[in-house]
């Protein structure tokens, strides 16, 4: 690479791009736990939605391996929301609830005092 | 047939139809004719979906989009925004009233807001396996900046404000380290990343390579710029094998983008990187074992001076850190050495991420500043103890390290004070353990571990934690005298003293804090046989309940001791001196009459006045002889 120009122009087009995206925690705990088949039923039913549009970014640890697999869905414009447990059916029912009808599934979100406790 | 691309199902159960749906789908059908989709679309009547309060509901397919309280108004709409242009009315989907409470967002969830994400910003967020996105989040921007920017000298001298000190357990300050390294005579000098992490119950290693590899190759290529380097190797053991995958995805995309290679960002500096598998030998995470390791040669230490930074791998200078150490490194170059000093404490700078690993409701990976109390790591970002239990100990450092017990929950975690009361940093693994965890039993465990891994090339260390875990094994198996504790004490100073590298020197730790900390469990567990938290198998009492026992004689049967006596109809006993603690009575008894527990203490004979008197009476219950000692 020749400068840093190449850098930059990168980093705009990236992050320029900014698509909906899935992303799924796949360190060793989320593989461990089942995040392929999380990744596998992501796509089908994205794909069988037809819903382009959607990236799947294969991603790291994110520190709660108890609660892999996990799973953040980020609508542009809207908060992150992460997922904790997702297996395939889970997966499978978040993109139809989330992604398409915006309905996030409460029950699965991790919730904001996860991992405090008040001793 | 037509290939219809979207269906709509329009729901005309009896609920909907009461609130409208026949206008509805009238609608719908002159809508979609007028608006020219007759071939596209096709609309079905459907049965009721169960959600007639929200009525009238239609889903629209493939994507399955369900709009409720649809009124005709609203087709036109649903038909040239969502059928025609693909953008869904979202003002008709579903709100679930008594849910739709705010999400909770992801920078909302205290399990991250109270940590301090540097090293793991990336971790969980990008694609590893794309280097355009570690770009995007100004990934190899430090690296423009150092090459073309700043000298070798500046660059160092940012790392030494920064005050970063190594990550994989001894904590040297990394800024001089590197001025050693580039001060060192001889060429070619080389960069070694200590992927290694041998110590049980640590894994941010892993997770950093898993998840952000480029940190690591950009870090390594600045630190070649710095001490005059271009070679680079990462040292990781072949059990992490998606580590090593995507380091090697990692490496080949950043070559193909011209970012290790030849002539970076322009310049004369050139810089390249490979991977050598460990097959998982602890002491291999040692440098001196590591470089040997590199080499072809077996993996086995040598005395330091002189030291790798100058006579490294191949007898080169050679700069070797730690994984965590250098993904610090990309964000000091890109903000400024001060900028990291301002987080942490005086001594130690930055943050440090460790793993929680044992009796801990969140297992995982926190990173948080450096001086966070241990009690803000346990309880308010592991969740505490599970199961309402009582916490005990967390043992730091590893095999190399100690415990910190209760009195030490408002320690401020950094490489000074944990020092001071005789544990260690180490890498960051931090195992939980709770008042069912025998302390004993653990000594014994890392002793076991250490015994196991010791390369055997100096004698204190290949015979003392030999000696020494035959010791803790009687001691854990009821046959341990007092002397035992001295001798324990004895070898353990010989063996720390004498050894030839940090595995020997530092093995003795786990029993001299728990020696330190928890002394009355020895001593139980030596003069009275008793194991307080009920692990440590040989001293487990067993116990008929003279009410559930129906005296079968399965249990008198199968005990391969004998120990077990009873009449037909009289309620079975365990005679305690004859056994052996198999455990196939609890296991055979159909009426779940034989329970197992620390049972009671049972003094030695032989020992002073009041104690004697406990085991003249221990002599009369034929459940507590002590006869088992001698
Ligand atoms: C027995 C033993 C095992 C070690 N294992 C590791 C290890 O797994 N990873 C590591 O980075 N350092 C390990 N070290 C420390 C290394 O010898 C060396 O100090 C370290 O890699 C230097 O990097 P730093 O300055 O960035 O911490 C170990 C040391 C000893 C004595």
């Amino acid at each position: 690479m020749d400068s840093v120009q190449e850098l930059e122009e990168i980093r705009s087009r990236v992050l320029g791009e900014k698509p909906g995206r899935i992303l799924i925690s796949m360190g060793t705990c989320g593989l461990a736990a089942g995040a392929n088949s999380t990744l596998e039923a992501s796509r089908d039913e994205l794909a069988k939605r037809k819903l382009t549009g959607w990236d799947i970014v294969q991603t790291g640890c994110l520190g709660l391996c108890d609660r892999e697999p996990l799973l953040v869905v980020e609508k542009p414009g809207e908060a992150r929301v992460v997922y904790y447990g997702v297996n395939d059916d889970r997966a499978r029912q978040i993109i139809a609830n989330h992604l398409v009808n915006n309905y996030i599934v409460g029950e699965w979100v991790l919730p904001s005092d996860e991992g405090t406790q008040t001793s | 047939m037509p290939q219809y691309r979207h269906h709509i199902l329009v729901c005309q159960g009896t609920g909907c139809l009461s609130s409208g749906s026949t206008g509805v789908l009238n609608s719908l059908t002159s809508e979609v004719r007028s608006q020219g989709l007759k071939q596209q679309v096709r609309v079905v009547k459907s049965g009721c979906f169960g959600f007639c309060m929200q009525g009238p509901v239609m889903i629209v397919y493939p994507e399955g989009v369900f709009y409720t309280q649809v009124q005709p108004d609203d087709v036109p709409e649903i038909v040239s925004s969502h059928l025609k242009q693909g953008k869904v009315v979202e003002r008709l989907l579903f709100k679930d009233p008594e849910t739709h409470k705010p999400v909770q967002e992801f920078d909302d969830i205290l399990f991250f807001k109270r940590q301090k994400r540097l090293v793991l910003k990336n971790c969980g967020a990008i694609n590893p396996e794309n280097i355009e996105e570690y770009i995007a989040q100004d990934g190899y921007f430090a690296l423009a900046k150092a090459v073309t920017e700043m000298t070798p000298e500046q660059v160092i001298e940012e790392v030494k404000k920064s005050g970063l000190r190594g990550r994989g357990g001894g904590g040297f300050p990394t800024g001089r380290k590197w001025e050693f390294a580039k001060g060192a005579e001889g060429e070619p000098k080389y960069v070694i990343c200590n992927a290694d992490e041998g110590d049980p119950g640590a894994f941010m290693d892993r997770s950093i390579l898993e998840g952000d590899p480029h940190a690591v190759l950009e870090a390594m290529c600045i630190a070649g710029y710095a001490i005059g380097s271009h070679q680079g190797y990462v040292y990781v053991r072949a059990e992490y094998p998606v580590a090593v995958s995507r380091l090697e995805i990692a490496i080949s995309q950043a070559r193909e983008k011209g970012l290790l290679g030849e002539r970076l960002f322009g310049t004369d500096f050139f810089f390249d990187i490979d991977i050598r598998l460990g097959a998982g030998a602890f002491v291999c995470g040692e440098e001196t074992s590591l470089i040997r390791s590199i080499q072809g040669l077996r993996g086995e230490p040598r005395p330091r001076p002189p030291f790798p930074a100058k006579e490294g791998l191949w007898g080169r200078p050679t700069l070797i850190n730690n994984v965590e150490t250098l993904a610090n490194i990309p964000q000091i170059i890109r903000h400024d050495g001060d900028w990291f000093a301002s987080i942490g404490t005086e001594r130690s700078k930055g943050t440090k991420v460790f793993a929680l690993a044992g009796k801990i409701h969140n297992t995982g990976l926190i990173e948080v500043p450096m001086g966070t109390s241990l009690r803000e790591v346990i309880y308010n970002l592991g969740g505490g103890i599970p199961k309402g239990k009582k916490f005990k100990a967390a043992q730091t450092g590893g095999p190399s390290g100690g415990c910190l017990t209760e009195e030490h929950l408002d320690i401020a975690l950094e490489y000074d004070s944990l020092l001071a009361v005789g544990s260690m940093m180490g890498s960051g693994g931090m195992i939980i353990m709770d008042e069912d965890s025998c302390m004993v039993d653990v000594a014994r465990f890392y002793l076991e571990f250490t015994r196991d891994e010791s390369c055997g090339k100096c004698t204190p260390c290949r015979i003392g934690t030999k000696r020494m875990l035959e010791i803790l094994t009687r001691i854990t198996e009821g046959k341990g005298t007092e002397k035992d504790l001295n001798d324990l004490e004895n070898l353990a100073q010989v063996v720390r003293e004498n050894s030839l590298c940090g595995l020997g020197v530092s093995a003795p730790n786990p029993v001299l804090s728990t020696l330190r900390y928890f002394r009355q469990e020895y001593e139980a567990h030596i003069h009275d046989k008793y194991c307080p938290a009920g692990v440590c198998q040989k001293l487990l009492a067993y116990e008929i309940d003279p009410e559930r026992c129906k005296a079968c004689g399965l249990c008198r049967r199968e005990c391969p001791t004998g120990a077990i006596k009873g009449a037909p109809k009289q309620p079975h006993h365990i005679e305690a001196e004859a056994c052996a603690k198999c455990g196939v009575c609890l296991s055979k008894c159909p009426f779940k009459a034989i329970s197992r527990g620390p049972g009671s203490r049972r003094p030695e004979p032989g020992l002073p006045a009041e104690v004697a008197a406990g085991g003249d009476e221990a002599r009369v219950h034929p459940d507590s002889g002590s006869s088992l000692v001698h």
